[in-house]
């Protein structure tokens, strides 16, 4: 199986919303500032309902905040 | 460093302060051990507050909510990742600790009986007796091996966001 890269715009989003912290992210949707951190640095992957609490938590789609690549095959 | 990791990190600490010494006294010395595990069981337990309590005085988010901070599901899966080698790790030292009783043991008995018969003391398979002292070692590697897995678990944990921290 091959692994898919997932990228996301919580960074961009955040400083769109205001210049909101990691923390006032990471409160807003139940998680640790660190796991906000590794979401941006892409080390951490959601599950689908943090994804969908995130994207809430920015008044936008899913979509707008995680873009799936497909995998390329060598 | 968050709360968790500093809390695996206080965990994995105060293991190895109380039980690195324990351990080095009770292999030796097995019949200290009845005495040695009150007092370790204790000073686990005083080091564990006090580490604890630091860790939540050091931790920011504590001081601004009196919240501990949620343990969300990147920690819960560190904390499973670190769960599957700790078992691994409890297996294999339990497996080991098996074969050394399986061959260790009886090899206790059976001196024990020659030397009864080198004395000139009548001996039958029914004296077959293992020396006091091997066992309760015996029991003491066996309680060696769980409190590997301990660190093996901790270790892990603190790894785990170690890496993410590096990243």
């Amino acid at each position: 199986m091959h692994k898919a890269e997932i990228s996301n715009r919580i960074r961009e989003l955040r400083f769109k919303a205001g210049e909101m912290t990691q923390q006032a992210l990471a409160d807003s949707v139940g998680v640790t500032r660190q796991t906000v951190i590794a979401l941006e640095r892409r080390k951490y992957y959601p599950s689908l309902e943090l994804a969908f609490l995130i994207a809430d938590s920015f008044g936008v789609t899913l979509e707008e905040v995680f873009q799936h690549q497909s995998p390329k095959n060598e | 460093m968050g709360f968790h990791e500093k809390s695996a990190w206080a965990c994995l600490l105060s293991i190895g302060l109380v039980y690195v010494p324990y351990f080095a006294v009770v292999l030796r010395h097995p019949m200290a051990a009845l005495g040695f595990f009150v007092l370790a069981t204790i000073a686990l337990v005083v080091l564990l507050v006090i580490f604890h309590i630091v860790n939540a005085v050091a931790t920011r988010s504590i001081r601004a909510t009196g919240d501990t901070p949620p343990v969300d599901e990147l920690d819960q899966r560190i904390e499973l990742h670190a769960a599957k080698w700790a078992g691994f790790g409890l297996a294999a030292a339990v497996l080991a600790w098996i074969l050394r009783i399986a061959t260790l043991l009886p090899v206790a008995g059976v001196v024990t009986i020659k030397r009864m018969a080198a004395n000139g003391v009548e001996v039958s398979p029914a004296d077959f007796a293992v020396p006091v002292l091997s066992a309760m070692a015996a029991v003491q590697w066996l309680f060696a091996a769980f409190v590997i897995a301990n660190v093996v678990y901790y270790g892990v944990i603190v790894i785990g966001y170690r890496r993410l921290a590096r990243a």
